[in-house]
């Protein structure tokens, strides 16, 4: 990947941070695209035109900006900056401890700019980001430590260069990894702080229920990176050749289409209990083999 | 004289508290501790600046110390004990008295009938750990002292207090400092103990400050776990002086210092490292009751009962701090062994449990008080593992930990005082009643928890360093993301606030928007420049250990080898987004504003707060915060935590029995 390039050929971190920010937009919003055709047909829908979410981003831009607070709209720059810087360190090779921490900043503020307004809705909704952030945080942590046992490093571009595909040596993890992606994506059955697509009656838009016009614009640009950054995560399971990596990303991609069109919703209790005895008991049984 | 800063200080706060305590004067008060915490950072600078020396004072005012300290130790202890008698409790009796008994054994009957101990041991070691904790002590303390003048002023004004205590109040404080100062430069263990009880007792007479019954039953609970610490001290120094024919930390825990071979080198007479697993487990387990490692965590969470400043003091620079101190001391004699281990078990459990605890708390001191009790809980899982990372991890958290910790006391102190409650939930648009007080709550709590700050890359080593240790390792992963939960919890409750055209900084005293001030630029500046803080104060200790740093600072991060953590461009970007704050107050109109959508057009003047419902009857809105106490309260914790912290005790006793 991208990431091995740079290893490879010296290409500046500069030109690589560019490319990440300028491309990552473009192919978040043509997956979300996707994402929506592939959910409506499965429905049995037409579905709008792939093209659509480019669409919205620019109706959203152009609309009046309201706000309910002055602070609201700073929690949004912060989700979006660090969701960016996440994407660009992942790119650039970096720690991935320290990616997933970067990540852990930019969910706790959007979580923060839902409680930022007194509207019970929008603080309902952060209530529960907080618990899918219970749930999927310590998945992560442990997944970039059966990666570290697996390759002996936490540096990506040191995980990318080191020999067989990761997938040999964590394929419970990657299971895993399926499990807290679907919870991160907040796709049914784990769609409880908000609906990405979905209209939920009960918690109105959830904890993006106060953001309109261009600050909503904002948040579902960063949403895009968000995608991809969670793709090309699920990418260095087979990050010794591009093909392998696309592959495990659609393969991603593709699951949680499937398992957001046939579930419903559950509670947030219910999502805990199953994080925490599936997912982690996944990771943590493929990382107990890695010490065998 | 060479050993001038020593003297400062350790005397200058006794001889300051004596002061205050004498003249009872506000204006006098006000002036000496402020002369006081400018003496001690002058001393802990002037320590900071001289490499490892040894020290050992022969006498002060014509008497000999060893006497002087072993005097002043059974008088306190004797003191214990009437306490002990006058209230009726006869836990702390027994326990200060057989204390009593095991001084007087170890100092009347062993002393003469010991041989000459090893090559005349210094009783001070000024090495770059005890520098570390100097700073610590000093520098955080004194501020904290600082800000207790005002507070205490209020804080007797809200009491209706008729006769003012604060007298009293500053003599226990202050003593507290010049203590916590002698302990971390003692190498003499029993001096180190003396100053050990010397906290144990400053901490007693501070929780039970007020009288309140409360007050006094929090006081004696932490009295009574603290003594049985103090008592498995004693016990160990026993033990060590008729087996081993030790008496000094540096000789029973091999602590490498320049031209000093520890004992792996100098065996002393008649000893095996094996027998020295027995007085190590004991110093353990005094060092968990200090630092209020699960089962005995109920002693600091009561002690919140005292005026903040006292928490502030307790949780951040002394008391819990003194206990990871000695373990700290103490692990490169356990380093790969089964106690090792064993401590760092503990230290992780207490690690995930204490943070699982917070999770259930909705009184803001508690969820403190359990955050501190889960760092400490993580220090000792460090140290029990004891490589060159796990010791970096350590000493980052502990100095992070405890600008950060005195911070949000003296934060939550302040919002106490402003709104009248500590309650989180009653914390709702505090950003509006008190802008400059939050912003600095939420630097210090973002600090807690996320990078780029300390305690985060403290915890992000913590894990790198315990990669390799698999029964750790569950503890610190789920440890580390359940803490992220309650601080983002607390966090969005005091950042709710309505529009408003204008906010107005509150009038704060002086002494209390300085130290809040001072402290929160020490934290932001402390973790943009962690590589120096680093290079200067834990790096020569992990080195002195073990031959390498463990960590490089390559380019003003940190790299581990396995990892890197760089704080930099994320500074940068917190930077981007504070620029975006006044061109957001300048630009959003008064025109733009919306009240929050509610399932009705809004009613009254507050936006947000209640609707006209289908028929139009006026609803009020109202949202709290999760808290599960079905789960994550402190009973649903204990019934599990409990017999697990029990057990893992007991465990402890297989391995070090000889």
């Amino acid at each position: 990947m991208i990431g091995r390039t740079i290893a490879t050929y010296g290409i500046s971190p500069l030109w690589v941070t560019l490319a990440t920010v300028v491309a990552a937009p473009a192919i978040g919003g043509l997956l979300t695209g996707i994402d929506r055709k592939l959910t409506a047909r499965l429905q049995n829908r037409v579905g709008p035109p792939i093209w659509q979410p480019f669409h919205d981003l620019v109706k959203l831009w152009s609309k009046e900006r309201i706000t309910v607070n002055q602070v609201q709209l700073l929690y949004v720059y912060a989700h979006l900056f660090l969701m960016i810087a996440s994407l660009v360190g992942l790119m650039l090779g970096q720690d991935l401890l320290m990616i997933f921490f970067i990540f852990a900043f930019s969910s706790v503020s959007l979580i923060l700019g839902g409680f930022s307004v007194r509207s019970p809705y929008s603080r309902i909704g952060s209530q529960r980001e907080i618990m899918q952030l219970m749930a999927y945080e310590p998945v992560l942590v442990l997944m970039a430590i059966g990666i570290y046992l697996a390759t002996g490093s936490f540096f990506v571009h040191e995980i990318i260069t080191s020999g067989n595909p990761l997938l040999y040596s964590l394929p419970l993890v990657f299971a895993a990894y399926a499990v807290i992606l679907v919870v991160k994506l907040r796709k049914s059955p784990f769609d409880l702080s908000t609906a990405v697509h979905h209209v939920h009656q009960e918690v109105v838009k959830g904890l993006l229920t106060e953001y309109s016009g261009p600050y909503l614009g904002l948040i579902e640009l960063a949403n895009w990176y968000e995608l991809v950054f969670l793709l090309a995560l699920g990418g260095l399971f087979w990050a010794t050749s591009l093909w392998g990596a696309l592959l495990a990303a659609a393969v991603l991609f593709l699951f949680q289409v499937v398992v957001d069109t046939v579930s419903a919703r559950v509670t947030w209790a219910w999502m805990l209990k199953f994080v925490w005895t599936v997912g982690l008991g996944l990771a943590a049984i493929n990382i107990v083999w890695l010490y065998m | 004289m060479d050993a001038w800063p020593i003297a400062l200080a350790i005397l200058l706060p006794v001889a300051t508290a004596l002061l205050a305590y004498i003249f009872r004067i506000r204006a006098a008060r006000v002036l000496a501790v402020v002369v006081m915490a400018a003496g001690l950072m002058v001393s802990a600078l002037a320590l900071a600046g001289r490499g490892s020396f040894t020290y050992t004072p022969e006498s002060v005012l014509g008497l000999p110390i060893d006497t002087l300290i072993t005097i002043l130790d059974l008088a306190l202890l004797g003191y214990l004990v009437w306490i002990g008698l006058s209230m009726r409790r006869l836990s702390v009796v027994l326990l200060a008295g057989l204390q009593l008994a095991g001084l007087g054994y170890l100092e009347f009957w062993l002393r003469g009938s010991t041989p000459a101990v090893l090559p005349a041991e210094p009783a001070m070691v000024i090495d770059r750990l005890a520098v570390t904790m100097n700073l610590i002590i000093s520098g955080v303390g004194s501020l904290v002292v600082l800000f207790a003048l005002p507070y205490m002023d209020e804080f007797e004004r809200r009491q209706k207090a008729m006769k003012t205590r604060q007298p009293r109040f500053f003599l226990f404080l202050l003593l507290f400092l010049g203590a916590m100062n002698g302990l971390v430069f003692s190498n003499n263990l029993l001096w180190l103990y003396f100053f050990w009880e010397a906290t144990t007792f400053s901490s007693f007479m501070l929780i039970t400050h007020t009288g309140a019954r409360e007050a006094l039953a929090n006081g004696l609970r932490a009295l009574w776990m603290n003594l049985l610490g103090g008592l498995a001290f004693v016990l160990a120094l026993i033990f060590l002086a008729r087996n081993a024919h030790i008496v000094s930390l540096r000789a029973l825990a091999g602590w490498p210092l320049a031209g000093w071979p520890g004992w792996r080198g100098l065996p002393p007479i008649g000893s095996s490292p094996d027998l020295l697993l027995l007085p190590m487990g004991l110093l353990c387990f005094a060092a968990f009751t200090k630092a209020a490692q699960f089962p005995f965590q109920t002693w600091l969470t009561g002690a919140m009962v005292a005026p903040t400043p006292v928490s502030a003091l307790l949780h951040s620079s002394t008391m819990v701090k003194a206990a990871v101190y000695l373990i700290i001391r103490l692990a490169p004699a356990f380093r790969g062994t089964t106690l090792g281990i064993l401590v760092a078990v503990i230290g992780g459990f207490t690690f995930m449990a204490a943070s699982t605890t917070a999770i259930g708390q909705a009184n803001g001191k508690r969820v403190l008080a359990y955050s501190t009790i889960a760092n400490l809980g993580l220090i000792i899982a460090m140290a029990g593992i004891n490589t060159p990372q796990a010791l970096s991890a350590a000493l980052l958290i502990i100095i992070f930990h405890a600008i950060s910790k005195a911070l949000l006391f003296i934060c939550v102190g302040t919002i106490e005082h402003g709104i009248r409650t500590r309650d989180i939930e009653e914390m709702e648009g505090l950003f509006y009643k008190m802008p400059m007080t939050t912003i600095i709550t939420v630097v210090a709590m973002t600090s807690m928890m996320l990078p780029p700050f300390g305690v985060l890359i403290g915890k992000w080593l913590a894990i790198e360093a315990s990669v390799r240790f698999p029964l750790l390792l569950p503890f610190v992963v789920l440890g580390s993301a359940l803490t992220v939960v309650f601080w983002s919890k607390w966090l969005g409750r005091i950042l709710t606030v309505s529009y408003h055209r204008k906010f107005r900084l509150e009038k704060l005293p002086l002494l209390i928007s300085a130290s809040m001030l001072v402290l929160a630029a020490a934290v932001v500046v402390a973790s943009f420049g962690i590589a120096s803080v680093f290079d200067f104060l834990a790096a020569p200790v992990v080195r002195g250990q073990f031959g390498i740093a463990g960590v490089v600072t390559p380019r003003a991060d940190l790299a581990t080898g396995m990892g890197e953590f760089i704080p930099w461009p994320i500074f940068l970007l917190i930077v981007l987004v504070l620029l975006a704050i006044p061109i957001s107050f300048s630009r959003v109109k008064p025109a733009d504003i919306r009240p929050p959508y509610l399932c009705g057009e809004n009613a009254g003047e507050k936006p947000g707060t209640s609707f006209y419902s289908a028929r139009d009857e006026i609803n009020l809105t109202r949202t709290g915060n999760y808290y599960v106490t079905g789960v994550f309260g402190e009973a649903s914790i204990n019934r599990w935590a409990y017999p697990i912290a029990v057990g893992l005790l007991l465990l402890m006793i297989g391995v070090i029995k000889p």
